[in-house]
């Protein structure tokens, strides 16, 4: 198999983002846009067919997970990088701190944490495995982590 | 069998550590119930009716005599002596305290062994012939594609929050017996008319409340393709299996809402991107694999039967419990698991070390789970049958009915598992009371029983020649019966009797089957062949002519 140290990320910034989440247009308002913006909100009930003719004009993406056990935000994550996405993908809504280390493997690079998160315990799980059997994405980007 | 590497014994002490830090922020509030359950759900930790269940993943059902050792000294300091071999292979305990799982956790690494992914809606542990690599029928050992299925799902971090649980299971020879076609995905090696290997892909089986046969989706995947096209498989799985209600989030209810076509042509799509990636299995990976699984040092001159003691117990125990290996000289041997005074697939810290001891003495230090909740010896030499036998005897697992009606396969049932809506164990303890007579049972010939506690179907009623479901009618416990399922070669599913019974009811109900049976029965005919030529009205006729309903 493809046994392999798992190369842990740089950790990049530990503020308040520079792209406030709830900002970001949904991805059908997104579509109506004209001109369309740079930054994109996707939920979890998402196509992501319906922005990979757009994946080099976006700047940012987030996935909004609905639930802390809904994983579809996962597929769409790896969908989206293996198209060829490598800008900012940042997941939001109801994740978890345990949920991190398979987020950014999958290719999330920024998170938004629940405010109680504390930031050291979040960097702490960013590293808890520290081998992986599967391929991740390739490209490894500094992870920004956000509060809110 | 495949032994543990750096890489591999590194995860299982990261997992520990995580795990252990998730507990102790539980118990200390930092981790709410719902956050905390998927958590516990991938680590193989149930909250059951008496206390935590834990299931032991046991990849493929192989396990070797120092594990067996560990699990032995576990079930009797974390728990009451005794562990369960579930029908997916693994090992259940019933009682261990979820303050000191994160310890037995520890413990268990020590041996290579752990808990992941064998409950909680990811893929679960691949499953297999009991009987891999030493069946004489066998295509292709099917547990090195086992092993890089186990791999690969292993924290695979895109599969963890699945709408519902996966499994999957592979077989190697044209006789199915992994039930291919009543899991998620099913897997069987084959060769094309060139002579390479690789896989048919069934998908969409199961059965619970809906039993469905899994489709074929391709009749012919090359080997190198096999993980990416899980992938895929299970990135469509992820994306548009539903979520809105359990019952209806399994793989099969989309591969049937979106019909098998559609949902292939799905899986190409995703397949697509993915198909000559990292993923796809080079020569060297598929190499590696299959050493760990190479031909055993078998001996080649055996000198056996000379000496056999004409003894009609240890007759009888060799006729039924040992199987054809494709070795000469060689059997493999089943411990049936299905004592007196035990549930169905239950098995004492003492039996296990039994078990360990003469796996390293006699079949190259390695034992097998099965499928049927009994354990398989499977590399014995036939000049050390009697002194197996002897063994087993005295350690009571020696009883010669394997493959009998008594040999049944039942899940743990109402008086442990929290979702059953019946006691399926007290219905399998009556069944083998009232039929012990070995001669009785050896007349009869073959016959599959199993009992599922409820619709969730745990003991795989539905694929039963005789199936039990535990019901639940206004607070009472019913059982309904079935017949004419199987398992083997193409699954089906039985046809159900007629209205239920009482617990108490379902020995006398049982005898009137079988006396339906042998009733109609042509010479040499078995059960389920009678079953299917005659149909189920001779037996509707003959259970409720006199049956109190």
């Amino acid at each position: 198999m493809q046994q392999q140290q798992f190369e842990t990320p740089t950790v990049m910034s530990a503020n308040d983002s520079p792209v406030e989440t709830a900002e970001l247009p949904a991805l059908a308002d997104w579509l109506e846009q004209s001109p369309r913006g740079i930054a994109v909100c996707l939920s979890s009930d998402s196509n992501y067919a319906d922005i990979l003719p757009y994946l080099s004009a976006l700047d940012l993406i987030a996935v909004d997970f609905g639930d802390s056990t809904d994983g579809r935000g996962f597929s769409l994550a790896r969908a989206l990088r293996q198209a060829g996405y490598n800008a900012e993908l940042r997941a939001t809504g109801r994740i978890i701190r345990d949920q991190l280390q398979f987020l950014q493997r999958c290719g999330f690079d920024s998170f938004d944490l629940p405010d109680n998160t504390g930031i050291e315990a979040a960097i702490k799980s960013l590293y808890e495995i520290t081998v992986s059997y599967q391929p991740s994405h390739q490209e490894q980007r500094p992870v920004a982590l956000h509060t809110r | 069998m495949y032994t543990y590497n750096d890489v591999d014994r590194q995860l299982l002490q990261d997992r520990v550590a995580q795990f252990k830090d998730q507990v102790a922020r539980y118990l200390a509030g930092e981790l709410d119930e719902d956050s905390f359950r998927p958590l516990r759900l991938q680590n193989g930790l149930y909250i059951q009716r008496q206390a935590p269940m834990l299931r032991i993943a046991v990849p493929y059902g192989l396990v070797s005599g120092s594990q067996l050792r560990k699990i032995a000294d576990i079930t009797r300091r974390y728990d009451r002596g005794y562990a369960h071999v579930s029908t997916r292979q693994n090992f259940q305990l019933n009682w261990p305290a979820l303050e000191q799982v994160p310890a037995l956790l520890a413990e268990l690494a020590e041996v290579d062994m752990h808990c992941i992914q064998t409950s909680g809606n990811c893929i679960r542990n691949t499953t297999t012939d009991v009987f891999a690599g030493v069946a004489p029928d066998e295509i292709e050992d099917p547990r090195p594609y086992c092993e890089l299925i186990r791999q690969w799902s292993t924290l695979h971090p895109e599969f963890a929050y699945l709408p519902r649980k996966f499994k999957i299971a592979v077989c190697g020879s044209d006789h199915d017996r992994a039930a291919i076609y009543a899991h998620d995905v099913g897997l069987a090696l084959c060769h094309n008319e060139a002579g390479d290997l690789g896989v048919r892909v069934l998908v969409g089986g199961g059965l619970g409340r809906t039993p469905i046969i899994g489709e074929c989706i391709e009749e012919f995947l090359p080997i190198e393709h096999l993980l990416s096209y899980l992938e895929a498989v299970l990135r469509v799985y992820n994306l548009l299996g539903r979520r809105d209600n359990k019952y209806k989030a399994r793989i099969k209810i989309l591969v049937r809402a979106m019909a098998v076509e559609a949902f292939r042509e799905a899986v190409h799509r995703e397949w697509a991107p993915l198909k000559n990636s990292d993923l796809t299995l080079s020569e060297e990976q598929l190499a590696d694999a299959r050493s760990h699984f190479s031909t055993l040092p078998y001996s080649e001159q055996s000198s056996p039967t000379a000496e056999t003691p004409l003894d009609p117990l240890y007759s009888r125990w060799l006729e039924r419990n040992t199987h054809a290996h494709k070795q000469t000289g060689y059997r493999a041997v089943t411990v049936v698991l299905k004592s007196h005074g035990l549930a169905p697939g239950d098995i004492t810290a003492e039996q296990l070390d039994v078990m360990a001891d003469l796996a390293d003495t006699y079949s190259f230090g390695e034992v097998r789970n099965s499928h049927h909740q009994n354990m398989v010896l499977a590399d014995v030499p036939e000049e050390a049958l009697y002194s197996v036998w002897q063994t087993l005897q005295t350690a009571g697992l020696a009883r010669a009915h394997g493959g009998y009606l008594t040999d049944l396969i039942c899940c743990p049932g109402g008086d442990f598992c929290s979702l059953a809506n019946a006691r399926s164990s007290p219905v399998a303890a009556a069944i083998g009371e009232q039929f012990e007579d070995l001669d009785y049972l050896h007349d009869l010939g073959p016959i599959e029983l199993n009992i599922s506690g409820c619709m969730n179907a745990c003991g795989h009623h539905h694929i039963g020649h005789i199936g039990i479901l535990g019901v639940d009618k206004k607070g009472e416990e019913f059982f309904q019966v079935s017949l004419g399922g199987k398992q083997a070669d193409k699954a089906q599913i039985g046809k159900i009797l007629g209205p239920s019974f009482k617990a108490e009811a379902i020995p006398d109900v049982i005898g009137k089957i079988l006396n339906t049976y042998v009733t109609h029965r042509s010479e040499e005919e078995r059960f389920i062949d009678t079953c299917h030529r005659i149909g189920i009205e001779p037996f509707k006729e003959a259970v409720y002519a006199t049956a109190t309903v």
